[in-house]
């Protein structure tokens, strides 16, 4: 089952002879439950996709269908909603909010939908993140692997359908990141998530089901090392 | 709790000083939108004491009604208390001192009347029958009244009327009715009807009430009405005091009034008193009204941009949380909210504050006026107590709430925009044109190469720049307003008591004969402590002149006038006030100036002129002269005129008066300022009666004003006092000038201190809106200064670039504040000349300090934030990403 369909993907930046075209006609598609990484050089228009696909920017055309619905066509306050319950992001730099504990950075997501903690879920992320005893810190009490793993326990809360990861290990030194990576791993294989990750890092990307090769804003290799 | 107002909420305990920082300025606000309706309704409230202690406490009068209707009138629902009040009729007092008060005015009144009508005694007990009375101590004072304490008096009671005449019928006078005084040889206009002949005890001496006004006819005299001893049909009147007091209580009056068939006419409100509360004729407090309008809506617009910039401050500095939370999908209203729930959470705590902290400031400022108001209120003690009702509360609160929300709204909407991707980026607070910026060669020379950065960054954001500027404008304009107020509100920064030479005038009204008052002179000029004393008469008389002889301000035509001077084209009429001083003085006078006034019989009548100069614009021209082109030797035909009582017209006299010398001053100090368009001439006593054995006119005189000169004013104004009261002289205007001088100085002083205090609080607004916009502009600029410093910019350089900064946007905000704040003080002496005198001057003194403080605070508020920016570590500042 398609989760993810993207047709002709384009965005721009400035105009006439300034113009810099970040994404150029990108369309591919992803299965529900796939582990893609999206590599390429600096500037090859990765983040850039990351970004649109999470929605939180916008293309100059094209259309990103997430779950059949048409993303950029819902008006902002639409947009939002439809972000914290089907798109869980993770970033670089954590973006977790320093005034809030672990367990209510954790918990966000919902928060600002309104709705119940379903604890057994919950419980269940923890566990898996290994942040049990780290519930009531706060973030700058927490090392950076810990940090990035309660922002990927944010983007898995809403049990979204995408969950999409910037660089998650670009700050991070080798022990860490490896340990992120299967973290990673074991939320699309424990809770059956599809995950797309941007890196630069080829040995990260190995370990993806799928590559995805950017170059100039195009994709320009697509291959599956994984079934 | 929902998610947004906990985080709101740990923003805001995270950020203290900046929370502290908007948490005042929402209380010196809110202390201001309360505070002035409060000292408006503390002033009102005290206005109200004053009208209840003039009028009497009472609301609505229903004459010519019967006890049962007076009792239903009692048991009304919005009724405190019903005083029962009986004109009882007039009786004449026999040999009045006062012409214009020939009577004993008898009423009766109930024990809530003396309440009702604030009636105090002096002297004895008030009566407990109807055969007992108090009395008006002026019947003693003015009309000559020789009863005692325990005298028992048998007065023929009656109704006044007056007579029926051309065109009026004849008709009943009550007690509010003047006398009406015939001229002398004339049949009188009105007549006492004696109805019975009754006796009354003298029990006590009151103080003269409130309602015994200049129109009453006599003096009052009360005796005690016993409701047990009156007959059901005996006419009362009912005065109902309201327990609210409100335009439904004034309709609900008239319903009563229409419910017991009282006619209109017999249903008398208290005006004097009602419109204080705004009902009935609202008309006099509609300046105030507007003052305080403009006022409030000043204080509303300066709050809104103060609060909002620290609003706008708490969305660039939260931009980033806003971002984290959108991109983990908050709504644009939840962004909304979270400055929203800022607002609501400040306002929460400052609003009550606020409120308590005006009223407190209210309080203490009205403290120390009130010393101050009764000093120069002899008389009746005004209690200045603050008056606060939930009403205002209850509108200062919503005012202050809906400056707040107002202030968040473009904040709110700001943070709404904030997208993730934006915030991630941290780049929507720099935004910048990318066009051809020329710069001024000028400016690259005074300033250097820093200028010219400075110079290309302002104009490439403008748009921060344009809020920085817009702020200083505000504050620079709000000062300028205010300060306008204090200016015309009150004239007068700093006016000063002038020293009176005869601070003491005297001028006897009643019918005294002239020996009785040459008496009364001569004893007061006894007086040990009087040193000094002037006698003036001043007649009124009208002489031709040329116009051109005149200021151009007191030319006009009268084609109307009455006069048997001829006039001959350019010329007009001119009224002159002829004023006659007594030999000894004059006598001196003219030895002191060097002036030699000689008369024989038959010559025309020497006069001195009073001819300061003045200068005045003729074509353009500033003309530096008399006020009347005149020289010595100059002569005039002179018009006085006399009443005739056999034709009931003037007669008319002409004669001929010399101009025998011009003076700078008079010898005669004016209380007020000399500026009626009058010319005026003295001569002596003896000189104008020696004239008048030829002429044989004896003008009328106006006016005839004894001035003694004294250091104790005070003393020598009531031993005057006993004088007239202990020789019988009756009506008598005794004025202290130096005691009036003081009231009014007392009076501007203490309005000063308001309107300062004021303009004080108003300057601090906007030195914190300064400071609050400066640094906001500096803090987001953080980063281009942490690039600027990377690059290898010394702190010299760094200085000398925001030296500019400031510079120039102080100058540009000067630049549109100043006439803005001019024009708006025009506006104001506008509605302040609706009621008051005033003259229109721009306030150069606020213009002053406007441009000195303006500059020194924009240059401290840049130096100091450069010196933060300077202590940033740049690699820190520069990454942003420690969040």
């Amino acid at each position: 089952m398609e989760i993810l369909t993207v047709q002709n993907l384009c965005k721009n930046y400035g105009s006439g002879d300034t113009m810099v075209k970040a994404l150029d006609d990108v369309s591919f598609s992803v299965e529900k439950g796939q582990f893609v990484a999206i590599i390429g050089p600096s500037g090859s228009g990765k983040s850039t996709l990351l970004h649109t696909l999470g929605g939180v920017d916008t293309p100059s055309s094209g259309k990103v269908f997430v779950d059949n619905v048409d993303m950029f066509s819902l008006d902002e306050s639409k947009l939002a909603i439809f972000r914290r319950r089907q798109i869980g992001l993770i970033y670089q730099f954590y973006n977790l909010i320093p005034v809030l504990n672990v367990e209510e950075n954790l918990t966000l997501p919902l928060l600002l939908d309104g709705r119940k903690v379903e604890k057994v879920y919950l419980d269940e992320i923890i566990s898996t993140l290994g942040l049990g005893d780290r519930l009531g810190y706060l973030p700058n009490q927490l090392s950076g692997g810990q940090q990035q793993r309660v922002s990927i326990g944010r983007a898995l809360v809403n049990n979204p359908a995408l969950l999409l990861a910037d660089e998650p290990t670009g700050n991070l030194d080798s022990k860490n990141s490896s340990e992120i990576l299967q973290l990673l791993r074991l939320s699309n294989k424990k809770f059956h998530q599809t995950v797309i990750i941007v890196t630069h890092d080829e040995s990260i990307a190995l370990q993806a089901d799928r590559i995805l090769g950017m170059d100039d804003g195009r994709i320009v290799r697509d291959e599956v090392i994984r079934k | 709790m929902n998610i947004i107002r906990r985080l709101t909420q740990k923003y805001l305990k995270n950020n203290r000083s900046r929370t502290l920082v908007t948490i005042v300025g929402v209380i010196i606000s809110t202390a201001m939108i309360t505070a002035i309706p409060t000292l408006m309704m503390s002033f009102f409230r005290a206005m109200q004491q004053n009208a209840i202690h003039d009028y009497g406490n009472w609301h609505v009068r229903y004459e010519n009604i019967n006890l049962e209707k007076a009792d239903y009138l009692a048991k009304d629902s919005n009724t405190a208390w019903v005083s029962l009040f009986r004109l009882d009729g007039f009786s004449k007092l026999e040999n009045s001192r006062s012409p214009y008060n020939p009577y004993l005015v008898l009423m009766s009144i109930d024990k809530n009347t003396l309440g009702t009508y604030g009636i105090q005694l002096e002297e004895g007990r008030f009566p407990v029958n109807q055969n007992e009375a108090v009395i008006s101590v002026d019947a003693y004072r003015l009309g000559g009244f020789e009863g005692k304490i325990g005298d028992k008096l048998t007065l023929e009671i009656g109704r006044r009327f007056a007579l029926k005449t051309e065109t009026e019928p004849e008709f009943e006078l009550g007690y509010e009715h003047n006398y009406l005084l015939a001229d002398e040889g004339k049949p009188p206009l009105e007549e006492l009807r004696p109805v019975s002949v009754e006796e009354v005890t003298i029990v006590g001496l009151i103080k003269r009430p409130p309602i015994e006004t200049f129109l009453m006819p006599g003096f009052s005299v009360f005796r005690y009405l016993d409701q047990n001893e009156l007959a059901a049909d005996e006419p009362v009147s009912a005065l109902v005091t309201w327990k609210q007091i409100n335009t439904a209580a004034n309709k609900r009056a008239n319903l009563l009034g229409k419910q017991l068939g009282i006619s209109s006419k017999n249903i008398v409100f208290n005006t004097n008193l009602l419109r204080l509360y705004g009902i009935l004729s609202v008309e006099n407090l509609t300046t105030i009204y507007l003052l305080v309008s403009v006022l409030l809506v000043i204080i509303l617009i300066g709050s809104v941009f103060l609060i909002s910039n620290a609003f706008s401050i708490s969305v660039v500095e939260r931009s980033r949380q806003f971002g984290m939370l959108a991109s983990v999908g908050a709504t644009p209203a939840q962004k909304k909210q979270a400055i929203y729930s800022e607002a609501w959470l400040i306002a929460l705590i400052a609003i009550p504050i606020g409120i308590v902290l005006g009223i407190i400031g209210i309080m203490v400022t009205l403290k120390f006026v009130e010393p101050l108001i009764n000093a120069m209120m002899n008389e009746s003690r005004i209690a200045l107590t603050v008056t606060v009702t939930p009403g205002i509360v209850t509108v200062s609160a919503l005012l202050s709430l809906i400056t707040i929300l107002l202030s968040a709204m473009v904040p709110a909407r700001r943070a709404a925009r904030v997208s993730p991707i934006e915030a991630i980026r941290q780049t929507q607070d720099i935004k910048i044109k990318a066009n051809k910026i020329r710069s001024s060669r000028l400016v690259r020379w005074l300033f250097g190469f820093e200028g010219d950065l400075a110079l290309r960054g302002i104009k490439r954001n403008s748009k921060g720049y344009v809020i920085t500027i817009l702020s200083l404008i505000i504050s620079i304009v709000l000062f300028l307003t205010v300060f306008s107020l204090a200016q015309y509100g009150f004239g007068a920064v700093g006016s000063k008591v002038v020293e009176f030479k005869y601070p003491v005038t005297v001028a006897v009204r009643s019918d005294a004969s002239e020996a009785e008052i040459a008496e009364f002179y001569r004893a007061v000029e006894a007086i040990p402590e009087v040193t000094d004393s002037l006698l003036v008469q001043t007649c009124y008389g009208t002489i031709v002149i040329a116009q051109n002889k005149l200021p151009p301000q007191w030319i006009h035509t009268d084609p109307w006038a009455v006069t048997a001077l001829e006039l001959k084209p350019g010329e007009q009429l001119q009224a002159v006030r002829l004023q006659v001083i007594d030999d000894i003085a004059f006598d001196r006078f003219m030895r002191e100036n060097k002036i030699d006034l000689k008369y024989s019989k038959g010559e025309p009548l020497p006069v001195l002129i009073l001819n300061p100069e003045i200068k005045f614009n003729q074509a353009g021209k500033i003309i530096k002269r008399g006020i009347i082109a005149v020289q010595e030797g100059d002569q005039f035909d002179l018009e006085l005129t006399k009443w005739n009582t056999e034709n009931e017209n003037s007669d008319r006299y002409v004669n001929k008066i010399t101009i025998a010398g011009l003076l700078q001053e008079s010898p005669i100090e004016w209380t007020f300022r000399y500026d009626s368009n009058q010319i005026i001439v003295l001569t002596s006593k003896s000189i104008f009666s020696q004239w008048n054995e030829v002429v044989n006119i004896d003008p009328e005189y106006n006016w005839e004003e004894l001035m003694l000169a004294t250091e104790q004013s005070a003393v020598v104004a009531s031993k005057t006092n006993d004088l007239q009261i202990s020789m019988g002289i009756g009506d008598t205007i005794i004025n202290d000038r130096v005691a009036f001088q003081r009231a009014e100085y007392n009076t501007r002083k203490v309005i000063n201190i308001f309107f300062y205090g004021f303009v004080v609080l108003i300057a601090l607004i906007g030195i914190t809106n300064i400071l609050n916009t400066i640094l906001t502009g500096i803090h987001l600029r953080s980063r281009e200064f942490a690039m600027l410093r990377s690059v290898g910019m010394t702190p010299g350089s760094f200085n000398k670039m925001l030296r500019f900064e400031s510079l120039y946007c102080g100058l540009y905000a000067l630049m549109y504040g100043l006439p803005l704040g001019i024009g708006l003080n025009y506006v104001f002496f506008r509605i302040v000349k609706r009621s008051f005198l005033v003259t229109f001057e721009p306030p150069w003194l606020a213009i002053g300090i406007v441009m000195i403080v303006v500059l020194i605070v924009t240059m401290a508020a840049m130096q100091f934030s450069s010196k933060k920016a300077k202590q940033a570590n740049i690699v820190e500042t520069l990454r942003k990403e420690a969040f």
